[in-house]
């Protein structure tokens, strides 16, 4: 596209430029002589004196606190460098932006400051690389495991529910082969490791547990006494059978009155 | 306006800055700040005054201020540093428009007493009237076209300049120059003043 300039503007370029030749003067050349001659002024010597001093004065200002033409170059360069470097490429903002994150993680981590599974982590592998840095105490891991989430309450019997509640499951139909749901009073399973959990208990009587637990520590060494006895002084040509259940007071002095005789 | 036209007037020319005394103001020659203030500071006095500057003597000294302070980070010829003086003209007309909006203050009129040497009362007058003439022009432009027209008369700046200057496209700058010129002459055409005497004077030369 070719340019075809205003005569107007060609005018007022030579006008500027100071090129045109004065052929006749026209409307525009008296507009800018105007201007020129009406705006132009000096400002008066007593302002210009003061300024020039102020000027002076600033100047001096700046220059001693200015830095060094060296200091310039070096600091032009590094502008330049990081401009180019950061405006550059995708990789660079990646690799500045990984760099910045490491020197982060490595500050914190250095003064023990990140959460006690990472610190322990970064620890771990800092001392790989011959590297001290601050291990969490064992405490502070354990009290960061996520605690886990509440129990469902076990609505009470015959509770109603209430409005905001789920919605309760469906009455199964009469004769359905899938049984119907019932609230468990169990814990659950995340409550498992908390709760102790009951050894299965043996099949009580009723009565103080620890009479009946005595009676059964009693009855069990019973037992082996008669075992014992069995073994030991068995009866000569008679032998009779220990009753099922045990010899009873009897049996136990019979046994000690038998242990007691000296033998024919 | 029925001065004779003197084309050699430092008026009518753009004062030419040589690099050497640039060199020696960057370098922190106190000469050379005083030189370089002696022949721009018309310009950018003119340049404040024609944009409507509301204390354009003080302004030309905070101008030269910024100037001297920013002299050290300066890179460029004497084309660029004159330029780039226009620049912080501009910036500083600018910020004052702003505190000037915020901070509204109520003009007062002053009347300038009897001068001594002004006795021809005709000369006066139709200065006058020139000067009112051209503020009317001027005031007929939008803020864009003044800024290139006056940036480019009184600074000197080229059409490449101006655009960077005012942060514009080359073409919107040469558009808003043709659209301010035309408009200066549809204003002043109708009105304009005849000058016998400075129309001679370019026919003699």
């Amino acid at each position: 596209m070719t340019e075809n300039p205003d005569p107007t503007d060609q005018r007022f370029e030579h006008l500027l430029r100071e090129q045109m030749p004065p052929p006749a003067p026209d409307e525009l050349s008296d507009l800018v002589y105007d201007l020129r001659r009406e705006y132009a002024v000096a400002l008066p010597p007593e302002v210009q004196n003061r300024q020039i001093a102020a000027m002076v004065a600033a100047g001096r200002k700046a220059a001693a606190g200015a830095p060094g033409p060296l200091r310039r170059s070096l600091d032009r360069y590094w502008y330049r460098f990081s401009q180019r470097f950061i405006a550059g490429s995708l990789v660079s903002k990646v690799v500045l932006a990984a760099s910045f994150a490491a020197a982060a993680t490595t500050g914190v981590a250095a003064t023990g400051h990140l959460p006690s599974e990472i610190q322990l982590a970064v620890s771990r592998a800092a001392a790989g690389m011959g590297v001290s840095i601050p291990a969490p105490e064992p405490q502070a891991v354990e009290s960061q495991t996520p605690e886990p989430p509440p129990a469902p309450k076990i609505p009470a019997p015959g509770a109603v529910p209430s409005a905001t509640a789920p919605p309760a499951p469906p009455v199964p139909v009469v004769g359905s082969a899938s049984p119907a749901p019932t609230p468990s009073t169990t814990p659950s399973n995340a409550c498992a490791g908390m709760i102790p959990q009951a050894s299965p208990a043996p099949p009580t009587r009723p009565g103080n547990p620890d009479l009946v637990a005595a009676i059964g520590e009693l009855a069990e060494e019973q037992l082996q006494l008669d075992a014992l006895l069995e073994c030991l002084v068995p009866p000569p040509g008679n032998p009779r059978p220990v009753p099922a259940g045990g010899l009873g007071s009897a049996g136990l002095s019979e046994l000690l009155e038998r242990l007691l005789k000296p033998q024919a | 306006m029925t001065s004779e036209r003197n084309l050699d007037d430092h008026r009518f020319r753009i004062p030419a800055l040589d690099d050497r005394t640039l060199h020696e103001a960057i370098a922190g020659s106190e000469w050379a700040w005083v030189a370089l203030y002696r022949k721009l500071h018309p310009s950018v006095a003119a340049y404040l005054r024609s944009r409507g500057a509301s204390d354009p003597e003080d302004l030309t000294g905070e101008v030269f201020l910024q100037v001297v302070r920013s002299l050290p980070r300066f890179s460029g010829d004497a084309a660029g540093f004159r330029s780039w003086v226009f620049v912080i003209a501009h910036n500083k007309l600018n910020d004052e428009r702003r505190t000037r909006m915020r901070h509204p203050t109520e003009l007062v009129a002053e009347f300038d007493e009897a001068k001594p040497g002004a006795v021809d009362v005709e000369n006066e007058v139709l200065g006058t009237m020139g000067a009112e003439r051209l503020r009317k022009a001027l005031g007929r432009l939008t803020q864009d076209q003044a800024d290139v027209l006056l940036l480019r008369i009184f600074g000197g700046l080229s059409l490449q300049e101006a655009a960077s200057a005012l942060n514009k496209r080359l073409s919107a700058v040469k558009s808003l120059q043709h659209r301010g010129l035309a408009a200066l002459r549809r204003e002043l055409a109708p009105t304009r003043i005849p000058d016998e005497s400075r129309r001679n004077y370019l026919y003699e030369n």
